[in-house]
């Protein structure tokens, strides 16, 4: 283990060493400006704070407090190439490595496979041309497409799926969204109208969760799964949950359509249908001749619904808001034969923002505001659950808010940005993150924060599952460009 | 190894094409390139003799002298801008149609100065508002945020303008049919430095001076367009000592305010600016990269409407040539003088249009400056609404 900790130091120091030899102020353009490269150099180090919840299943169990959770370093590079202003390509590269799995102890109950996932990455994330003809305007490729007006919730955000296996939903979700080959159309009907278009004709990606025995890992979902089947008074044999890959297919596409347009002079709604794929995951059981099987399944859902905004000039408020009716959400459920049953879910939330004169700053504060529900109609008391990753509870009610303050002089050449979220379940769990931000200079970014989870254990909603994964954690990111 | 050697290899191709330098910017085709008129140095004033010249020079040019080490060197006063023949010809035939309302507001203007001999502060602000500056334009901004301590950050980024009233010369004249009442609509878009860069924010301002400005955000990091408050104007640009009322001298909304004429004077102002990019020197500009004339100007003060904005008062110098604001003043709330600004312009005779060479703010108190130089300039492209709108701001994105 001295040896992988080495390496390990040793790995990081080289990739560091390696993005610091690209440090120079300016981005590398070439072909008389017309393209253009700039990325960052980036370390997120997490560490545990709470003691785990053993024998709970709720995962991350062999970690301590005080154990690595996370320790990522990142070299990103981002190129455009404009040929015209109706013409250009763009492309995001991403290269990381966790040396969380070489410095923990706990490593070696990690399975092989599920290491070699999650260690090292380098991948094409977004490759994409952009093509404009009048009122059309045309992306093709691997993209992320973002519906909605929610911060934090994914009601309309669903056309493509998150990597969830190294830091939850704790990252800007562009870092964490997986890019998916799209055809993305926008129409503008008139300037105030428009239709859009998005076809995943043959590509479908699951939500990606932590694998067995990472900190990350929430059962029994993720590479290396294991379903407990009891099969006699007090034996349980625990087999493994197949992956169910989605076979690349136009069988397995996903397809859908948006209108939006403004009424008076900023009042802005749209519709949208979208028909895809679950991208969480639902245990299905296939009864065979000997064991039964079991895996992860995405069965199709059609998702509709709307969005609007608007600014309120005399209380200078912006209020936004979504609903979403999703036809057939797969619900976990151990009366039925495979395990599955099919309910319809209704969701809205309602936002407002407020830029805010508080006596703390001369600047004004962003505070923001959600109130978030859904139910899943036509529930059966009956129904036995497992997990509640795919939101089998039959109702969830979440309450979040969002403080952002600046302070663009109080340090010389620095922008500090303190700020603190939180998001209450109303089942009696939640999360709160204080953050400090530290910009300095035209490149350096100090971020330092602690996630604080809390709730109950064996209990539904997002927070119970992970109520004892309090962290806190140093992100530091160099930039050039 | 060789698992992982394709992640190596990206690496350091990667890193090979980052390390670097900078590749300039291209002048783009069409774009203004400003002519310095040249002519000697009449005389210079700095530390050691500005009380000589402290009638001819504004309080916060005054401190900057005595206090920054900056110097001025005065030319000869050259009156050479002119309104094209289409503006001055909107002016003869609308001249006494527009008035000011109980509100603040601007009534029945269609196009040209609106106040040829304005009698209130608000009138000469909204012969600002109004005057000559192309029915749409365009440029590029390249600036440094100078810290107490001297340090630099950089920031660029684009601004695009449509006016929606007054149009002079690119059809449809007057004014874009529109029955919301839009008086103009832009967009900012921030290039530098990261976390900013990719940012772009669409304003709509309304004639109605009761209605306020509308605006959206696209968000790189959340990948898609918010609807945002634009109300807190008195807040820092990305960090600068700008405030988003303070550029080009005043880009608020001029009924937000009241408004009171302190005099017309002669004093020496920024003007037929040498240079495009003036060289800084510290946390000002060279002396010799620059020129002030001595310039007739009206002098206006304005205080906001608002109890919670950032400066108590603010006192514009607005070029009586041209109703180009040269320089501004700002206090803040406990009555000091806190920052000055100087906007350097440089003259296009054959598009009749003032240009804004380089901006830069001076912080008084904390001690820091905001310098900003404009290029690749563009008016009167005929430029579409259809630019202007969220759905635009969506798809220029990543």
């Amino acid at each position: 283990m001295e040896r992988r900790r080495k390496k390990a130091f040793v790995s990081i120091a080289v990739f560091f060493a390696l993005a610091l030899w690209s440090l120079e102020g300016f981005a590398y353009t070439l072909l008389d400006g017309n393209f253009e490269l700039k990325g960052f150099v980036r370390n997120i180090t997490a560490v545990r704070t709470d003691d785990p919840h053993v024998g709970k299943g709720l995962g991350g169990e062999n970690f301590e407090k005080g154990d690595v959770a996370l320790s990522r370093s990142f070299l990103q590079a981002e190129g455009t190439y404009t040929i015209s202003p109706d013409f250009k390509f763009y492309g995001r590269w991403r290269g990381s490595y966790d040396a969380s799995y070489d410095m923990n102890e706990t490593s070696h109950a990690i399975p092989k496979d599920v290491i070699d996932d999650q260690r090292i990455e380098n991948e094409i994330r977004e490759l994409y041309v952009d093509i404009r003809k009048g009122p059309l305007f045309l992306r093709l490729g691997k993209q992320q497409v973002v519906w909605g007006e929610s911060d934090g919730l994914r009601l309309a955000d669903i056309i493509n799926p998150l990597d969830l296996s190294w830091h939850y939903l704790f990252e800007n979700w562009e870092d964490t969204r997986i890019g998916l080959p799209m055809i993305r159309a926008i129409y503008a009907v008139t300037p105030k109208t428009d239709l859009e278009f998005v076809w995943a004709p043959v590509s479908f990606e699951p939500t990606k969760f932590g694998g067995k025995g990472t900190y990350w890992e929430i059962p029994p979902l993720g590479k290396g799964g294991l379903f407990p089947l009891p099969v006699a008074p007090g034996v349980v044999l625990n087999l493994p949950i197949r992956q169910g890959d989605v076979p690349t297919s136009m069988k397995n596409g996903s397809v859908g359509g948006k209108i939006k347009t403004s009424f008076g002079s900023g009042f802005d709604v749209s519709v949208y249908d979208y028909y895809h794929r679950y991208e969480l995951p639902t245990l299905q059981m296939t009864p065979t001749a000997g064991l039964p099987i079991f895996s992860l399944v995405y069965p199709y859902v059609n998702s509709i619904g709307g969005t609007f905004n608007t600014y309120v000039n005399p209380i200078k408020t912006v209020f936004r808001g979504e609903a979403v009716y999703n036809h057939g959400e797969p619900q976990q459920d151990f009366t039925k034969p495979d395990f599955i049953s099919k309910k319809d879910t209704i969701a809205f939330m309602v936002g407002v923002d407020r830029p805010t004169y508080l006596p703390i700053n001369s600047e004004s504060s962003f505070l923001s505001f959600q109130f978030f529900y859904k139910k899943v109609l036509n529930t059966d008391p009956t129904t036995v659950t497992f997990g509640d990753i795919n939101n089998t509870v039959p109702e969830q009610t979440i309450l979040s808010g969002i403080l952002s303050t600046p302070y663009p002089k109080l340090i010389p050449n620095a922008v500090l940005t303190p700020s603190v979220t939180v998001f209450y379940d109303t089942v009696g769990a939640g999360w709160v993150r204080p953050m400090l931000n530290l910009r300095y200079g035209d490149s350096w970014s100090v971020t330092v924060a602690a996630n604080q989870f809390w709730g109950h254990d064996n209990s539904r909603g997002f927070f119970n599952p992970i109520n004892d994964r309090s962290e806190a954690y140093v992100d530091v990111k160099y930039s050039f460009q | 190894m060789r698992r992982y050697f394709g992640f190596w290899v990206m690496a350091i191709v990667v890193s090979a094409f980052l390390a670097s330098g900078p590749a300039g910017f291209a002048k783009e085709e069409g774009s203004f390139v400003p002519k310095p008129i040249g002519g000697e140095v009449k005389y210079r004033i700095d530390k050691a003799n500005v009380d000589q010249y402290k009638d001819k020079l504004t309080e916060g040019l005054i401190k900057v002298i005595k206090e920054w080490g900056y110097a001025i060197n005065v030319y000869e006063t050259v009156h050479d801008y002119k309104f094209p023949e289409e503006y001055l010809d909107a002016t003869e035939k609308y001249k006494g149609t527009a008035r000011v309302n109980s509100k603040g507001g601007i009534e029945n203007y269609t196009a040209g100065l609106p106040f040829p001999e304005p009698k209130t502060g608000i009138e000469v602000m909204y012969n600002y508002e109004y005057k000559y500056s192309g029915d749409d334009f365009k440029y590029s901004y390249e600036g440094q945020i100078i810290s107490s301590t001297g340090r630099e950050r950089k920031m660029s980024g684009s601004y695009t303008r449509l006016g929606y009233q007054g149009r002079a010369i690119l059809d449809p004249k007057p004014a874009i049919p529109n029955p919301n009442k839009v008086e103009l609509k832009e967009i900012s878009a921030f290039t530098y430095p990261e976390d900013v860069a990719g940012l772009a924010l669409l304003t709509v301002r309304y004639q109605d001076p009761s209605k306020g400005d509308d605006g959206w955000m696209y968000i790189p990091t959340i990948r898609r367009t918010r609807r945002i408050s634009v109300a807190q104007r008195g807040d820092s640009s990305v960090g600068s000592d700008f405030t988003w009322d303070d550029y080009r001298g005043f880009s608020g909304k001029v009924s937000d305010s009241n408004w009171k004429i302190i005099g017309k004077k002669e004093l020496l102002m920024p003007y037929h600016a040498p240079t495009t990019n003036p060289r800084s020197k510290g946390k000002i500009f060279n002396s010799d990269d620059c020129r002030f004339e001595l310039r007739p100007v009206w002098v206006v003060e304005g205080t906001s409407k608002d109890k919670d904005y950032v400066y108590s008062k603010r006192r514009v110098y607005l070029d009586a040539d041209s109703w180009a604001i040269l320089s501004t003043e700002n206090w803040d709330r406990r009555g000091t003088l806190w920052k000055t600004q100087e906007i350097a312009f440089s003259v296009d005779t054959e598009r009749h249009n003032m240009f804004v060479s380089n901006q830069i703010m001076y912080d008084l108190i904390g001690k820091t400056t905001t310098q900003v130089v404009n290029f690749k300039q563009h008016l009167n492209l005929g430029l579409k609404e259809s630019f202007f709108t969220e759905s635009s701001l969506r798809t220029s994105g990543r």
